[in-house]
């Protein structure tokens, strides 16, 4: 029987800096994942974290990491050639085969672009699987972007709609919070939306979409919970009965409406 | 009713001034748990079979802490050639004899094998929990915070080896198993009388009875229940319980089915090497649903609600069964006096 809390160690092969509080550590390891999974990432001495996988190629994989506890600024203090561990991949990922042949939005708060980054790539290899695809993206200030550099590529393949609460010099973009973005979608029926991003963010923009007219049950949605264990066991990942690591992290807004405690609020208490 | 089918194969008592021996032969080839007293009742590894207490009823410490041990070590890890090198600790394989386990004992066994056995195994639990025999017992008398008649009574459909029952001199034994017929053929046992059976049956009504009599709740119709607790996710009940609890987590770590845990490293003095472990995590700290960017159960209400609905509402959506045995041990405990069988008469009444 394969233990499932053993890492795997692997080393990390480049540090890309992001931004101020963000940086990507490219991993030397073969494991295979859908969009939207996650790993849990072990910095040893330090413990585990979860982390969504922001990409992933040809014996690598890519973790988007913003320095916020122990686990994580521990490793923006690490190097190419340092040593961590990895286990998963965990969760469902993104439902990308229900929304080939349809529109496809794509929304966007902060960190939350990572876990959306490898859907973002596979739209830009297999643009024909899909109709209209728009990108929403929204951060704090535009030198809090992530993946600033990819923006040109990706604009050839997507509608690219930028947004940021605070605008700093040189900032010519739309000012504001991704809600005030969303009737510049230009596509309605038939889209499959994808969205992470922070709790707040996530819930007012549901509510906006929906009554847009977007369906709750083509709006999904990737919760973020401290998953301890990765498989449903260690409890700090539950909500309404589900666990975030093993049934998501990515819920149907619909399903997502069951097992919370108000109905109009997307990431809530009762759990 | 499966208990009466297997006492109409196999009749069978033992004296109970030969209890000793069976250990003792037990102790041979098994390694033995059974309750022992320091102040604090609990099931602890028997080296001297003096050590055993005979008690009335269940432990004050729950058996989870054999197959799920409050800290425990996953792996070692050091520093070396090609990054770290990793040294796995499953341990605990031996083969173990609990000797005094109460319904609800087992019966917690059965709902902790469902969260670590299932589609995902835990390989530390699972190590720890296959070769286990269960010698269960009725109780003599229920303890004041007792309730297990509201899941399923004393004495478990299944789920123990033998099972023993004071009449008096002597213990009746029912078989629950191939493995208990195993034991029975070591020899201690003699055949019981219909009158032994009689006793047997007057005994386990009357503890019954009792624990009935405390209880006076019906969660026999498990589903309505259930449904009952889920609607009243906004009923005043749980603001006036998060003025009065403390969230001290208490209860989490005395409840025989409560497995959440935390995974943590403990690194050497230079960090070159280091354990990394998990610890019994409760879902009443404040730390619990914290990330990165929210705390989910911010609110103390919101805490003691979980708990609440963790044992009587989610298991039931997800596995068709409660996650409480009745054994009242959170009541026992709790520093600020929440009664969780009060609190399932209000939210059901």
């Amino acid at each position: 029987m394969r233990n499932p809390y053993l890492p795997e160690v692997v080393p990390i092969r480049e540090v890309i800096e992001e931004t101020c509080d963000t940086k990507t550590f490219r991993i030397a390891t073969h494991l295979l994942f859908n969009p939207g999974q996650f790993v849990e990432l072990s910095v040893f001495g330090y413990g585990e974290a979860p982390i969504s996988i922001s990409g992933g190629g040809d014996g690598y994989l890519d973790l988007t990491i913003r320095a916020v506890g122990n686990v994580t600024n521990r490793i923006h203090r690490m190097k190419a050639g340092d040593y961590v561990g990895i286990r998963g991949p965990f969760g469902n990922g993104w439902p990308l085969e229900k929304a080939k042949g349809k529109n496809l939005l794509i929304v966007a708060g902060g960190i939350g672009l990572a876990p959306l980054k490898p859907v973002v790539e596979y739209v830009c290899r297999h643009r024909e699987e899909f109709k209209m695809v728009t990108l929403l993206y929204g951060a704090r200030r535009p030198s809090l972007m992530l993946f600033k550099y990819k923006f040109r590529e990706w604009e050839k393949f997507m509608d690219l709609l930028l947004t940021v609460d605070e605008p700093e010099e040189g900032w010519k973009g739309h000012v504001g919070v991704v809600t005030t973005l969303c009737d510049k979608i230009k596509h309605r029926s038939d889209t499959i939306t994808l969205m992470c991003g922070p709790p707040i963010m996530m819930k007012y923009t549901s509510m906006v979409l929906i009554e847009l007219g977007f369906p709750p049950s083509e709006i999904y949605l990737s919760l973020e919970r401290n998953m301890k264990c990765g498989i449903g066991i260690c409890g700090h990942c539950a909500v309404g009965g589900v666990y975030v690591c093993r049934d998501g992290p990515v819920f149907s807004l619909n399903k997502a409406l069951r097992f919370i405690e108000k109905p109009h609020e997307v990431q809530g208490v009762l759990d | 009713m499966k208990l009466v089918k297997m006492v109409t194969i196999m009749m069978l008592k033992i004296a109970k001034n030969r209890i000793n021996e069976f250990l003792a032969a037990l102790k041979e080839e098994y390694t033995l748990y059974a309750p022992t007293s320091n102040g604090v009742t609990k099931f602890e590894k028997i080296e001297d079979l003096t050590s055993i207490c005979f008690l009335p009823n269940r432990t004050d410490i729950s058996l989870k802490s054999i197959f799920f041990p409050p800290k425990q070590k996953f792996f070692r890890w050091k520093r070396g050639e090609m990054g770290y090198e990793l040294e796995d600790y499953l341990d605990g394989e031996e083969k173990k004899v609990i000797f005094g386990a109460r319904g609800c004992d087992i019966r917690s066994l059965k709902i902790l094998d469902m969260y670590m056995r299932g589609e995902f195994s835990d390989p530390y639990y699972e190590k720890r929990r296959k070769n286990t025999i269960i010698i269960g017992i009725s109780c003599d008398y229920p303890r004041e915070s007792c309730f297990c008649s509201a899941f399923g009574g004393m004495v478990p459909e299944d789920g123990y080896d033998l099972w023993f029952t004071d009449i008096g001199t002597h213990y009746f034994v029912d078989v629950g198993s191939d493995i208990g017929k195993e034991l029975i053929s070591l020899g201690f046992f003699q055949e019981a009388s219909p009158e032994d059976l009689r006793k047997k049956k007057r005994r386990i009504e009357k503890v019954q009875f009792e624990i009935e009599r405390r209880t006076r709740i019906d969660l026999c119709e498990v589903k309505r229940c259930s449904q009952e607790i889920k609607k009243k996710s906004q009923d005043e009940i749980w603001r006036e319980l998060g003025e009065i609890c403390l969230c001290c987590g208490k209860c989490n770590f005395v409840c025989p089915t409560c497995h959440c845990f935390d995974v943590r490293d403990i690194p050497s003095f230079d960090g070159s090497e280091g354990y990394r472990i998990r610890v019994w995590d409760s879902c009443h700290l404040y730390e619990y649903a914290k990330t990165s960017a929210e705390n989910f159960r911010k609110e103390k209400h919101a805490r003691v609600r979980y708990r609440v609905y963790d044992k009587f509402v989610f298991p039931v959506m997800r596995y068709g069964v409660y996650a409480c045995t009745g054994c009242g041990r959170c009541t026992e405990v709790c520093p600020a006096g929440i009664n969780l069988r009060e609190v399932l008469r209000r939210l059901v009444e």
